[in-house]
């Protein structure tokens, strides 16, 4: 049975943690809604841009179109981009995102081909290194600190370069989506080569491109690269905050229940010393 | 017509325009309300827009592409920015920077995504500075 000092020692410093906990939920919160407003703020420009691309890409001579659409066949080297978050504390996203890249990793293997990872912040590397250590071609750390599309641009450039001087034939990117606070969709997209949507490949009236159409798809695939790495930082990070949300807010729920428990047994603990004490001076009076 | 101005960032504007020019790749543009669908890439420059009032705004671009219909125009930049944001010697300052920068990586004989960044880079600055002169 622990001494009354010591559940007040305890109970003091749960407190203090559950104090910690509600602090970081606070601040998740807030996070979350400005990481949210950038998702919102960026989809305008990567819509615009996907359906130009996607009806480009429809009209676009599947011999002479740039690498990027076309793709290198048969694909041997596979690259996988996985987006996982810097910090700690914010529940099980960054392992289920790691699963589900080991799950792909391993399919891929076992189909013969080369696996190269690439990882983004701290966690995804974290996660996968200890499994897959030596696949792990580049990292970039410290990257959702403060997100800007520079950051992309740069992963981009890099991405773009290794695929076009033949290190790697096809590009996968997997990060978590902001579903809700509550759920975070660990998401598996294919960068390069350019995906056609065939539902969305109807080209709609006579546009006219200056300069032609395959000029501007050289121009506008790489951007697009770094586009959609952007999108997938930004939806990364929402994910994060929201899961920090989360797990903070559990933390704190459970820090309120020991309290309550601890509570309990050191208010039982005094009233037995209490009645001890009466038992005592009682007893000791009436032997008088 | 509508004229709206996005980056992967934001946007940077959105209002009713009575005549855009913008910087295409295959020489400058202008665009009335009513113009046939039309797509075009952008070169680093100026994109002046006369909006419903007769006031001329003025944008500096880099990289990108123009999407025009009758009723909207649409800037897809990487990089935009209104012209009261820039200053004109921070502006020179960067540019000369990144020529310096690309120079450098050249004579090193560094190709690929360096190099590659280095002269978007370049191209932005050179942008912005012929913005500011403006």
């Amino acid at each position: 049975m622990p001494s009354l000092k010591d559940l007040r020692k305890r109970i003091s410093s749960v407190k203090s943690t559950r104090q910690i906990t509600k602090t970081m939920k606070m601040v998740a919160a807030a996070k979350m809604r400005r990481a949210r407003e950038s998702c919102e703020k960026a989809r305008p420009y990567a819509d615009s841009m996907n359906e130009v691309l996607q009806q480009l890409a429809a009209k676009a001579n599947t011999e002479s179109a740039p690498l990027l659409l076309r793709g290198r066949t048969p694909v041997k080297t596979v690259r996988l981009l996985v987006f996982g978050s810097d910090r700690g504390l914010c529940g099980g996203m960054n392992t289920h995102l790691a699963k589900k890249a080991m799950r792909r990793i391993a399919k891929l293997q076992k189909e013969g081909k080369t696996v190269q990872i690439v990882t983004l912040g701290r966690k995804a590397r974290d996660e996968l290194r200890t499994k897959y250590g030596h696949l792990i071609v580049e990292t970039y750390n410290d990257i959702t600190r403060y997100i800007n599309y520079e950051t992309a641009e740069n992963v981009a450039a890099d991405t773009v370069q290794a695929f076009l001087d033949g290190h790697c034939d096809q590009v996968v990117i997997l990060f978590n989506t902001f579903v809700s606070v509550l759920k975070q969709e660990p998401t598996e997209f294919q960068l390069v080569p350019f995906k056609q949507d065939e539902a969305k490949a109807t080209t709609s009236a006579a546009v006219e491109y200056e300069p032609d159409e395959e000029a501007i798809l050289a121009k506008l695939l790489p951007l697009n690269i770094g586009v959609q790495i952007f999108r997938a930082l930004l939806e990364s990070n929402a994910s994060e905050q929201g899961a920090r949300m989360s797990a903070m807010e559990n933390a704190t729920r459970n820090a309120g229940e020991m309290i309550d428990s601890l509570t309990l047994s050191y208010n039982r603990q005094r009233q037995a010393m209490i009645t001890k004490e009466l038992i005592e001076i009682i007893s000791g009076a009436e032997s008088v | 017509m509508r004229f709206e101005i996005v980056t992967p960032e934001k946007r940077i504007a959105a209002f009713e325009a009575a005549f855009v020019t913008a910087p295409g790749s295959e020489g400058d543009f202008g665009v009335l309300p009513g113009h046939a669908p039309f797509l075009s890439l952008l070169r680093p420059g100026a994109i002046v827009v006369t909006d419903a009032d007769g006031k001329e705004r003025i944008f500096c671009v880099s990289a990108g592409f123009v999407d025009v219909n009758p009723a909207s125009v649409t800037v897809l930049a990487e990089d935009a920015t209104t012209k009261e944001n820039i200053k004109l010697d921070a502006a020179q300052a960067r540019y000369d920077a990144s020529v310096k920068a690309v120079t450098d990586l050249e004579r090193r004989k560094e190709g690929g995504a360096k190099l590659a960044l280095a002269l978007k880079e370049r191209d932005r600055a050179w942008a912005q500075l012929f913005v500011a002169k403006m």
